[in-house]
């Protein structure tokens, strides 16, 4: 029988659990849609629940829409023309990724209010004393600049990766054929890079529903803010997973929608001899004009915020340099160390097994894989955290001693919804990494005499190194920024960088988080370049 | 009969065709035999299945009176003691050619792995390039590798999946003769898949044709290449 459903070695049948354990949260939230409705959910239904549907709409098509604009024209135009910097601008322009939104937030209204550099640069030099309106970011317009210029690059980096393997002749042909660059880029670029900038635009999305920060910080009340809301200041878990629902139905009509979009456009070369674009060198006012828009976008996404955060940095480091600083730091990149190797390992052992046995369980053990990284982080919370209390009933059951919360006040808790929601993160990694390796070593090594563990030890690990190593990094990036999630699920006085920066920001102590965002920053930057350095090194 | 095939029927998928059907094959034992056949007739699915990296549906494999697969027994290619040489010979690219050769000798102490090696490296006559990694060899070279690899491990059968679709034409008459010659020193059963008559008419002791998973023709290359029995079979071995 075990046979029968693929339990044919080790690896499938850890796979098995991990999936399991993978679906148990969902599966909680699903079952507790059916509790009975209380109180709490009928005033939400009724009064609230159409303005979270509005402000998670005009979010999500708004940001979606202008990364699409910025996204898609830098990439094309770091692809297309040699102007002043454009190699720098090429790995400059992901900068922005490395400044999460909730911290970039912050920072803004910070520069823009009555106390901040431009405002009072203005008054000392002119004199001049404008409306307040005018530098009020905290709105949902604010917040829909704040995630484009903070998430634009997640369309940059996908569309630029595919625009360096199109081929010049498309472009040429069109020239010859008397299309003007503006014609190109509307008629031929922007058609064959639909699939790329849409899915770079969907995980724009994601996180623009994933976040708590920027409209908790912004007072803006979407389905994030209210899961927590209803959970913690109403007490009402009911209510709490109810709304996690819907925020679950929204996620999957937007990956619809990327299907829809997506669907039928994937183009392919007839020719496998593809010449690659070579960059138009700009002289005189374009060269200049291009290099002002890529230079104004990066300010805007880096360069402003961080040099606001050194300034409040060394005004403010006397207060906030001590020990604990030292340990939050130590926290967060424990918890990002630890959290992508489990991710990693466990990402390995799905994907080899998807590799290895082929039939319909693997191919939905890899479409669970990547699930989490569209649900929310406030409904991975829910989800686990409902699962790690059962545990601990059960565990309180078998033990016989009541009040004893084993696993749902430990770190292993967050960890898990780590696992979850970044799985997606280090599978992909992993199987670009296989599918670029391909069977045949594999095969011969197991003809060789080698079972799987020793082939994969010997034979697929050494040849993996770089993919691993991006999944590796990829996935900390993701840890070491990530908020909702530790806010809700981090053991009790377990601070990292990114939930200290928060709860100073949040309590009106914006200098004070400054050193610690700055950190994060720090940390993610040289992540980052790693990245960029090891795919180069790697092409 | 040394490896028999016996009713086999297989698939890729599910929901295809089927790739081989009601499939029988026999061979003896020191036999050299060659498949012929246009791409996608299932040459390289015979491989597979008898070296376990693919189950059939339907049907037994037995090598050396063991049997391999069959409806309720499936030894793992690991444990098939089976050879396989693969079309893009799949050499390590992180081991140079001693460490791809004595890859497969692992479980032997350090002093017997290297005397087997160094006996294989001979014979190969690649004693000159064992610490080159495969991206510094010759094509031919690299197949020697690829060949030795299989052969140290002392099979029962060795399987060679298209060994000289890689090589130039000169370069392949030299390395047909180096093969037939090692294959007659270690007299090993062997299977050899290919799309080039060439290869059966200089290696192979019989021959086979086969079209969508079906044998069309079987029999002596030289007589087979005399008397085509098809349309199909002409054109193959024309």
């Amino acid at each position: 029988m075990f046979k029968k459903i693929g339990f044919t070695n080790k690896w499938s049948v850890i796979s098995f659990f991990l999936i399991i354990l993978i679906l148990m949260p969902s599966v909680f939230i699903l079952i507790g849609f059916f509790n009975p409705i209380s109180d709490t959910w009928l005033h939400i239904r009724r009064y609230l629940l159409k303005d979270y549907i509005y402000n998670s709409v005009i979010l999500v098509f708004f940001t979606g829409l202008f990364s699409i604009i910025i996204g898609v024209s830098l990439a094309w135009f770091v692809n297309a023309y040699d102007f002043k910097y454009s190699n720098f601008f090429k790995w400059g322009l992901i900068l922005p990724l490395a400044v999460p939104p909730y911290i970039g937030s912050y920072t803004y209204v910070g520069l823009l209010n009555y106390t901040g550099v431009i405002q009072t640069f203005l008054r000392n030099n002119f004199e001049l004393v404008l409306n307040q309106s005018y530098f009020n970011i905290m709105s949902l317009s604010g917040a829909i600049f704040i995630y484009t210029i903070f998430l634009y690059p997640y369309v940059f980096l996908i569309t630029h990766a595919f625009l360096q393997k199109q081929s010049a002749s498309l472009v040429e042909v069109s020239k010859t054929l008397g299309k003007s660059p503006i014609s190109i880029f509307f008629r031929i670029i922007l058609p064959i890079s639909r699939g790329a900038y849409v899915a770079g635009t969907t995980l724009v999305v994601l996180e623009v529903l994933n976040d708590y920060g920027v409209v908790k910080y912004f007072g803006i009340s979407t389905f994030s803010t209210s899961i927590f809301q209803t959970w913690f200041s109403l007490g009402d878990i009911n209510s709490a997973i109810r709304l996690s629902v819907y925020l679950m139905a929204f996620v999957i009509i937007v990956l619809f929608l990327e299907k829809l979009s997506r669907g039928g456009k994937q183009y392919s070369y007839s020719n496998t001899k593809i010449k690659p674009l070579k960059a138009k060198k700009l002289t005189g006012w374009k060269n200049w004009s291009m290099f002002i828009y890529a230079f104004t976008v990066l300010s805007l996404g880096f360069i402003i915020p961080v040099l606001q955060l050194i300034y409040w940095s060394i005004i403010s480091y006397g207060k906030i340099l001590n020990m604990n600083i030292i340990q939050t730091v130590l926290n967060s990149i424990g918890v990002s160390l630890v959290g992508s190797f489990i991710i990693l390992v466990a990402a390995v052992i799905i994907a080899n097994t998807v590799r290895i046995k082929k039939n319909i369980l693997t191919k939905n053990y890899a479409r669970i894989a990547v699930l989490g990284y569209s649900i929310p982080g406030a409904v991975i919370a829910v989800g686990v955290m409902i699962f790690f209390l059962k545990m601990d009933n059960f565990i309180q059951l078998i033990s016989g001693q009541n009040n004893m919360l084993l696993l749902s006040s430990s770190i292993f808790m967050l960890i898990f919804a780590y696992l979850i929601r970044f799985l997606a993160i280090g599978y992909n990694s992993v199987e670009s990494g296989f599918n670029k390796i391909g069977t045949d070593f594999h095969e011969a090594s197991r003809t060789l005499g080698n079972g799987i563990t020793k082939t994969f030890f010997k034979v697929d690990l050494p040849m993996m190194k770089p993919a691993l190593m991006s999944g590796f990094l990829l996935v900390s990036i993701e840890i070491l920024k990530e908020l909702p999630l530790t806010l809700i699920l981090r053991p009790f006085n377990f601070n990292t960088l990114a939930t200290r920066a928060f709860e100073y920001a949040n309590d009106e102590m914006i200098h004070e988080s400054a050193i610690l965002s700055l950190i994060l920053i720090f940390i993610s930057v040289i992540l980052v370049y790693s990245l960029t350095y090891i795919k180069k090194k790697g092409r | 009969m040394f490896v028999n095939m016996t009713d086999i029927d297989f698939c890729y998928d599910k929901n295809n065709e089927n790739i081989l059907e009601d499939f029988e094959l026999n061979i003896d034992k020191g036999q050299t035999l060659s498949i012929l056949g246009e791409s996608g007739s299932g040459k390289s699915t015979i491989l597979r299945l008898l070296a376990g990296l693919e189950r059939q549906k339907k049907g037994q494999i037995v090598i050396g009176n063991k049997i391999m697969n069959n409806e309720n027994t499936f030894v793992s290619p690991e444990n098939r003691e089976v050879g396989m040489v693969f079309q893009d010979y799949a050499l390590f690219p992180h081991m140079t050619v001693f460490e791809n050769i004595s890859f497969g000798i692992s479980h032997l102490s350090k002093t017997k792995r290297k005397e087997k090696v160094m006996e294989i490296l001979n014979l190969v006559d690649l004693v000159d390039h064992k610490s080159k990694y495969p991206h510094q060899l010759s094509g031919g070279q690299q197949q020697r590798t690829a060949l030795a690899r299989a052969i140290v491990t002392e099979p029962q059968i060795l399987l060679l999946d298209e060994p000289f679709s890689n090589l130039d034409t000169n370069l392949k008459n030299n390395i047909r003769e180096s093969l037939k010659e090692i294959i007659n020193v270690i007299g090993i059963t062997t299977i050899i898949v290919s799309h080039d008559k060439l290869d059966a008419l200089k290696l192979a002791d019989q021959l086979i044709v086969l079209k969508e998973g079906k044998i069309k023709q079987k029999g002596i290359p030289e007589q087979l290449i005399s008397k085509p029995n098809t349309g199909y079979a002409e054109s193959i071995l024309a």
